[in-house]
């Protein structure tokens, strides 16, 4: 292959947007991207990431889907791959700094509700709860939604340390090795929506809040062991603090605390993390995981 | 999570089809009582890290193995009636005195408990303090007040019966009062509990109750006569009817004294039958040790469920008479009291 092949099946499968990109140390780069944007990932001189959604139909499209696992836990990716396996649906595991990401193509412009909700019914079919499924909107509105950084970062300079597809022995794949692959085993619109309409939703009511009195330190006490660890020592090196976050908010849910009490321990260790605290929207971001956690209603 | 096979994942298609609940957290379960073995890693993490939540004897050969008694536990102090089991507790408050604890004790009036701790906090002796408030004293009464108000601030006191409901009030009241629940509560002792009919049965209602409210639990328990009666050696079965099972450690308290004078008893009625030089020597040799261990308080550890954590054989103390201050004798060491007893009679003779 040479590098225009891989430039053109590289865009074919990750492409996205067309008028921003993500940028490799965070934000957001409104300029165009086109295949010599991709060449010069490729190549390490702009390391760059793809928002997916585009204008599709009325609503907004995709071509590929991707949930990441920001965990060591390959044994949960491996799941994932196996549940789209079973349904036909060919997935591949990156390696990420972290952990992994698992990416679905779809062989032509999809609704992005249809990937989405294919993602988190298989999410469903292994009981793993899908925190980081892309895209993470069915509709942006008028935002650009969430960009995901590409692997094969430099790769045509020298095989990327950081970011490659893994084949079935967990082994590393070069680029060309697995492009053709991927570019074959891309899913139809037709088998994705199959898998789509399986989802199961759940719904979720916020719950209405009461008035704290009590410190914080003295809620804590009634929360488990688990839980005052996770509050006293915050993330474990490496994980990150949202779902730090998130699974303290269900583990108060466990533990019996009101919601009430679970916003204030939440608050608290996120005032410590630093996570949401200075944003605008943190206590939106803080409600939505006790909504999540105490406001399933299916 | 773990790696699943192709099997169970078909299964959870098929859960899927079927349109059954998805999981609401990939932690959270339905399950109540069932928890991964990997959420005791985590229990124990934070048992190890949070020492200062464990409530320690202050006795160090026992902190040693037993590495404090941690929220949710229960030790239990064994020991004869009038064999220092409420002493050796008096100690333990003195030597907990920044912790928050509840002292259930229904067969002895606070006022009793007050007198004796100032006296052990203190080194008074008992009857000078007595006779000192009964000729109204001022220094004496206001080391009373002193004693209750500012050396134990954190110790709450119910000398009423032991009914459940009560516990349950009193603790509620107490945790309101300091704003937090207690680090300790103490029940002298377990007999007097008015939970169950039998000694099991109230054992599992206290260690229920420290377990509910996740707090450490220190429980007094009078052994039965035929194996403790006389001061003799505790042992794992010197608990009454059972209910020892129920505690992580077991503290035996007992006075030596009275294993001597039970012995030197029969050895009279075996001397009146038929006199022999050996039994003469043993008899002697027992008077002498009962002028000692007038003096002793002993300790062991007779059970403890702390991984790496051993047993610990009679550690004596010396007990002093008049105030109930206990102090460790180291090995071969001899009570002071009974070092200035002999010499005190000894004087005249040596001048």
């Amino acid at each position: 292959m040479d590098h225009l092949d891989v430039v053109e099946d590289f865009v074919s499968l990750f492409r996205g947007r067309g008028d921003a990109y993500g940028s490799w140390e965070g934000g957001c780069v409104r300029s165009a991207v086109s295949p010599q944007t991709f060449l010069d990932h490729l190549n390490g001189e702009l390391l760059f990431g793809v928002y997916p959604l585009v204008p599709f139909e009325g609503e907004f499209g995709c071509v590929w889907g991707c949930s990441d696992i920001d965990v060591d836990d390959l044994d949960s990716a491996r799941n994932l791959q196996t549940a789209f396996f079973l349904k036909s649906i060919t997935a591949h595991i990156e390696k990420t700094v972290k952990g992994y990401h698992v990416w679905v193509f779809a062989s032509d412009l999809v609704p992005a509700a249809t990937m989405r909700r294919a993602f988190l019914s298989a999410h469903q079919a292994i009981n793993y709860i899908a925190k980081e499924v892309n895209p993470k909107q069915e509709n942006p509105g008028t935002g650009f939604g969430n960009y995901v950084r590409l692997p094969y970062p430099s790769e045509l300079k020298s095989p990327s340390e950081i970011r490659y597809m893994l084949d079935d022995n967990d082994k590393p794949m070069s680029l060309t090795s697995w492009l053709p692959f991927a570019v074959q085993s891309r899913t139809s619109r037709a088998r994705l929506e199959e898998v789509a309409n399986m989802y199961v939703q759940v719904q979720y009511v916020t719950p209405v809040l009461d008035v704290v009195t009590e410190s914080v330190k003295k809620i804590i006490k009634k929360a488990s062991a688990i839980s005052f660890v996770i509050w006293r020592d915050g993330p474990y090196p490496g994980a990150d603090r949202s779902s730090a976050l998130y699974k303290l908010a269900h583990r108060l849910h466990d533990d019996g605390l009101t919601a009430s009490e679970a916003v204030a321990i939440l608050k608290n260790a996120d005032e410590r993390w630093g996570k949401y605290h200075l944003r605008a929207d943190g206590e939106e971001e803080l409600m939505k995981m006790i909504t999540h956690a105490y406001g399933a209603t299916t | 999570m773990p790696r699943l096979s192709p099997e169970e994942i078909v299964e959870g298609w098929k859960k899927v089809e079927r349109g059954d609940s998805p999981p609401s957290s990939p932690t959270s379960t339905n399950y109540r009582l069932y928890e991964p073995l990997s959420s005791a890693a985590d229990s124990y993490v934070h048992w190890a890290q949070t020492p200062h939540e464990r409530v320690y004897t202050g006795i160090t050969a026992l902190d040693k193995q037993m590495r404090g008694i941690a929220p949710g536990e229960m030790s239990m102090l064994v020991g004869h009636s009038h064999g220092g089991k409420t002493l050796v507790l008096l100690h333990m408050l003195t030597q907990n005195r920044n912790k928050k604890i509840a002292l259930f004790i229904p067969d002895e009036p606070k006022t009793l408990v007050l007198t004796k701790l100032t006296c052990i906090h203190h080194g008074v002796d008992a009857n000078e303090l007595e006779y000192r408030v009964g000729q109204d004293d001022s220094a004496a009464i206001q080391l009373l007040r002193q004693t209750a108000e500012e050396d134990f601030p954190n110790l709450a006191v119910f000398d009423q019966p032991l009914l459940p409901s009560d516990m349950e009030r009193a603790y509620g009241e107490v945790s309101d009062l300091w704003g937090e629940p207690p680090d300790l509560v103490v029940v002298d002792y377990l007999e007097l509990v008015e939970a169950g009919e039998t000694v099991p049965a109230k054992a599992q209602f206290l260690k229920a109750f420290g377990r509910r409210h996740n707090i450490p639990l220190l429980v007094l328990h009078q052994t039965s006569r035929t194996s403790g009666a006389d001061g003799r050696k505790l042992t794992m079965s010197s608990g009454a009817y059972g209910g020892e099972q129920q505690a992580t450690s077991l503290i035996g308290v007992r006075r030596k004294k009275y294993e001597i004078m039970s012995e030197m008893t029969e050895l009279l009625e075996n001397l009146d039958r038929s006199h022999t030089e050996r039994k003469q020597d043993r008899f002697d040799m027992l008077r002498y040790e009962l002028k000692v261990h007038e003096y002793t308080i002993s300790l062991s550890l007779m059970k403890n469920k702390r991984p790496g954590g051993s047993l610990v054989d009679d550690v004596d103390f010396e007990l002093d008479i008049n105030t109930g201050r206990i102090y460790e004798l180291k090995s071969g060491e001899l009570p002071d009291q009974y070092l200035k007893n002999v010499a005190w009679k000894e004087q005249p003779e040596s001048f």
